[in-house]
């Protein structure tokens, strides 16, 4: 396939893809990401399209971005605040938004370490070796920073 | 696979589906490309000045030395002279982005470019874009406009009338401490099958970045539409939710927040 046509065509597969990826990453920006990391991935692209090394050079690009930017922001320290929580609560909530609101909390309390391995384990169905690559750490670490992970996350779901 | 596994896979596909698709991706992604080539262009032109401009910063010291250590000529008093020229102190605007041509009507002058707000898709596979904007009148009032054209037309074209017209509501100066001009629900005719509670919000600048609360979950949610006029911002916001935001925050370029409203 002509360079171009593939770069075209892994832009039409995956571009929101990792929109989403940046954003389940905890990104405020996440389509800049995407974009910015495509940008990145088009300068290089006569070294990488040919062997199979762009979509883990992008998702490497997409979380190295979102770290960033997350660095950038310390976004935990910037929320609005919580004008309208009393009233909030007293609402009804769907069981199912509950339990996504409940585990979406204790994702936000996990290390970015621990919340990149999930989201690329479970969210992308990434194996330990393709997440060890897109972090650049060993398969080990992956395996015990995922134990860890999801040890945690039992745990921030026990104290809710 | 245990519970919580499937729990947070359902979660984070859940999550996932809350970012809104972007439908001029392509486009943008190309506008970036041409940007940075531009730039990189540019760049030997710039090191030549910069190399020139510190060849002038070397060169004017030593001037002065030679001269401050020569002895001093008659006639060569130094004149006063006047207070040096002022710099601007305001940031430059950041980059606007792509936008759509406009016509303006009756005196009327462009405060915010039309920015893309969604984009649809028609039957002969080309793209209709909602764009929203501000415009002040010949007499002063300003209006927070919605307008649709196909992709490459002109806001007030002269075909304009087969995709509508502009759909403009008031907006006004807030008091001071306040800086929320106007803000508006994007009516369901410009909106795409399954899109609802897409808000425009026009604020004063230094607004630079939008956070808005979702009702029903509490959520955070970015204003992923921006654009910068000289002294205001329009925001737009996917909220996916029936209701209006119930909060909101404002952040400046340093990204602190320096304002929350509801």
């Amino acid at each position: 396939m002509d360079p171009m046509a593939a770069f075209s065509t892994l832009f039409d597969e995956s571009f929101e893809a990792m929109k989403r990826l940046a954003y389940l990453l905890g990104a405020d920006d996440p389509e800049n990401i995407a974009q910015e990391a495509f940008v990145r991935l088009h300068h290089r692209w006569d070294t990488l399209y040919d062997d199979s090394k762009a979509l883990p050079y992008l998702r490497a690009m997409v979380v190295n971005l979102s770290r960033s930017r997350l660095r950038h922001l310390r976004v935990v320290r910037r929320t609005p605040p919580d004008v309208m929580l009393d009233e909030l609560s007293a609402e009804t909530h769907a069981m199912a938004r509950q339990e996504h609101k409940r585990i979406r909390e204790a994702l936000g309390k996990l290390s970015r370490r621990q919340r990149e391995v999930l989201v690329l384990r479970y969210w992308l169905d990434l194996d330990q070796a393709a997440i060890a690559e897109t972090l650049g750490v060993a398969v080990g670490t992956v395996k015990a920073t995922t134990s860890h992970a999801m040890t945690n996350l039992r745990k921030h779901l026990e104290d809710w | 696979m245990d519970e919580l596994e499937q729990r947070l896979r359902s979660t984070l596909t859940s999550m996932a589906e809350e970012v809104p698709p972007s439908h001029s991706a392509w486009d943008e992604h190309q506008r970036r490309l041409a940007l940075k080539s531009r730039k990189q262009r540019f760049r030997p032109a710039v090191t030549a000045i910069v190399a020139a401009a510190a060849a002038v910063l070397i060169a004017v010291p030593i001037m002065v030395i030679q001269q401050a250590t020569a002895p001093v000529q008659p006639g060569a008093l130094p004149e006063t002279t006047g207070p040096a020229g002022r710099t601007t102190s305001g940031q430059p605007l950041p980059d606007s982005g792509w936008g759509a041509k406009y016509v303006p009507r009756d005196g009327e002058t462009v405060v915010i470019q039309p920015a893309s707000l969604m984009t649809k898709q028609l039957a002969d596979k080309k793209f209709l874009i909602t764009w929203a904007y501000v415009i002040q009148t010949r007499r002063g009032e300003r209006l927070m406009c919605l307008a649709q054209t196909p992709d490459g037309g002109v806001i007030n074209g002269p075909d304009q009338l087969t995709f509508g017209e502009p759909d403009c509501t008031p907006v006004s100066q807030p008091k001071n401490g306040k800086y929320d001009w106007g803000r508006r629900q994007v009516p369901d005719k410009f909106l795409g099958d399954g899109t609802k509670g897409v808000w425009v919000y026009v604020m004063s600048r230094p607004a630079h970045k939008m956070m808005l609360r979702r009702v029903e979950d509490n959520d955070l949610l970015p204003a992923t539409t921006k654009q910068f006029g000289q002294d205001v911002v329009l925001f737009g916001a996917y909220m996916n939710s029936a209701r209006p935001p119930s909060a909101y925050s404002l952040y400046n370029d340093a990204d602190e927040i320096f304002y929350s409203g509801t």
